[in-house]
């Protein structure tokens, strides 16, 4: 027995060897239900922590690929809103304008603004036709809320037009309910103004002021603003009466020239 | 029973390497030989026996996510960890180039098989993979392998780290 013994202890080695190579090849060769089962009981004991871990980084990362894709499609919606909403306000004002109609005998010629110049109010605008395109001096400017001005100087590709702020730029104006006259100017401190309106006339806040085609330049009946305040000061002739322009000439877009037909 | 909590907990590592740490320690296509590293250091530290049973323990849980190839490395691993076992004690192994030869030779061993099995373009494709992916891998390992018998003969430490600066 001793000699037995003493075999297997040298021979330990080389049996646990023997034992180890029989399994694997056991493993190997067998296959499919034995390795399975040893790598389901492997996987739920021993990898089950990693792989729950890899899992929930796998997630991370793809929620994250995710919100930068829905970021930068959030970035390009937002871009497309703002254009959308830009032609939708180009969309109002043309609808508004397809609703006016124009003096008899003239017709409208819609133009671009290519440059602007003024103080802190906008008095002087370059508009992209010229001699070339028919343009001619003194012909009126509108837009879709009213007078905006009128033509000052033609060249062969491009005009100035003289807004009513501009101070040299004066317009022959009625009120339209009660047909008083006056003149509208502009100066920066007191505004716009409709002068030369004598306080034996009928002039309320709210009234509408018009041209009143008189001065040869402007035609009949466009609008020019509204009556914001009126003041009869003693020993005085005319009223003091500021006008609101009807147009925002800080956000002037489309202008239309009102051209002659003949 | 405690004496087997250090080779569980080496399991677990090799474990969490397959599965979590195998591509952050890759540099691009170059992997990381962590499992045969693990096998042979614990062989040139422990009896014949330890040796080749943590090699078979490993080679199943290497094998474990690839039930396909059940058998291969554990095959390999356990011949890996009896092999390295016999050569510590057939062989001079004090210096620290005979050590790197050592692990650089179990390591291949390990990694020819391994690019067979795992790479999908077969044998033919072998050559190109074994010099770009294999063997560079080998080195990556071994290099690891070096520093670790670098800090562990004390050849590197915090204090002569520190000293440098």
């Amino acid at each position: 027995m001793d000699w037995q013994s003493s075999w297997l202890k040298e021979k330990q080695t080389m049996v646990h060897t023997v034992i180890a190579f029989l399994l694997a090849f056991v493993i190997l060769l067998t296959g499919g239900s034995l390795s399975g089962g040893i790598a389901n009981v492997v996987n739920t004991v021993v990898y089950f922590p990693f792989l729950k871990i890899n899992n929930g980084l796998i997630t991370l990362t793809t929620n994250s690929q995710t919100i930068d894709a829905l970021n930068t499609k959030l970035a390009e919606l937002t871009v497309r809103l703002q254009l959308y909403n830009e032609t939708l306000e180009e969309n109002k004002r043309l609808r508004a304008l397809l609703g006016f109609v124009p003096p008899e005998s003239f017709k409208i010629v819609p133009t671009e603004i290519i440059g602007v110049s003024g103080g802190g109010i906008p008095n002087t605008v370059l508009i992209n036709l010229g001699a070339q395109d028919s343009v001619r001096v003194n012909q009126t400017v509108i837009n879709q809320s009213g007078v905006a001005g009128r033509v000052a100087q033609v060249m062969d590709d491009y005009s100035v037009v003289y807004l009513l702020t501009e101070p040299r730029c004066r317009v022959a104006a009625r009120v339209k309910t009660s047909r008083e006259q006056g003149i509208i100017r502009y100066n920066m401190n007191r505004g716009m103004y409709l002068d030369n309106c004598p306080q034996q006339g009928e002039v309320t806040v709210g009234d509408t002021v018009i041209t009143s085609g008189l001065g040869g330049i402007f035609p009949e009946g466009l609008v020019i603003g509204i009556i914001e305040q009126v003041d009869a000061p003693d020993k005085e002739f005319f009223y003091d009466i500021t006008v609101k322009p009807a147009v925002n000439f800080n956000g002037l877009d489309e202008l239309y020239i009102l051209a002659w037909e003949r | 029973m405690t004496r087997f909590i250090p080779y569980i907990l080496y399991l677990y590592l090799i474990a969490c390497f397959r599965t979590l740490l195998v591509e952050p320690l890759s540099i691009g296509n170059i992997q990381l030989y962590l499992t045969p590293l693990i096998v042979m250091l614990v062989a040139l530290h422990k009896d014949h026996i330890t040796a080749l049973w943590f090699g078979f323990a490993a080679g199943i849980v290497y094998d474990a996510v690839d039930p396909a190839h059940m058998g291969v490395q554990i095959v390999i691993l356990s011949a890996i960890g009896i092999i390295t076992a016999q050569a510590k004690d057939r062989f001079n192994l004090e210096s620290l180039k005979s050590l790197i030869l050592l692990l650089s030779v179990g390591l291949i061993a390990f990694a020819i098989p391994h690019t067979l099995i795992y790479t999908t373009s077969g044998v033919s494709e072998f050559g190109r993979l074994f010099l770009q992916v294999t063997l560079p891998g080998v080195v990556y390992t071994a290099f690891i392998g070096w520093l670790f018998f670098m800090i562990k003969t004390g050849r590197i430490s915090y204090k002569k780290f520190k000293e440098l600066f």
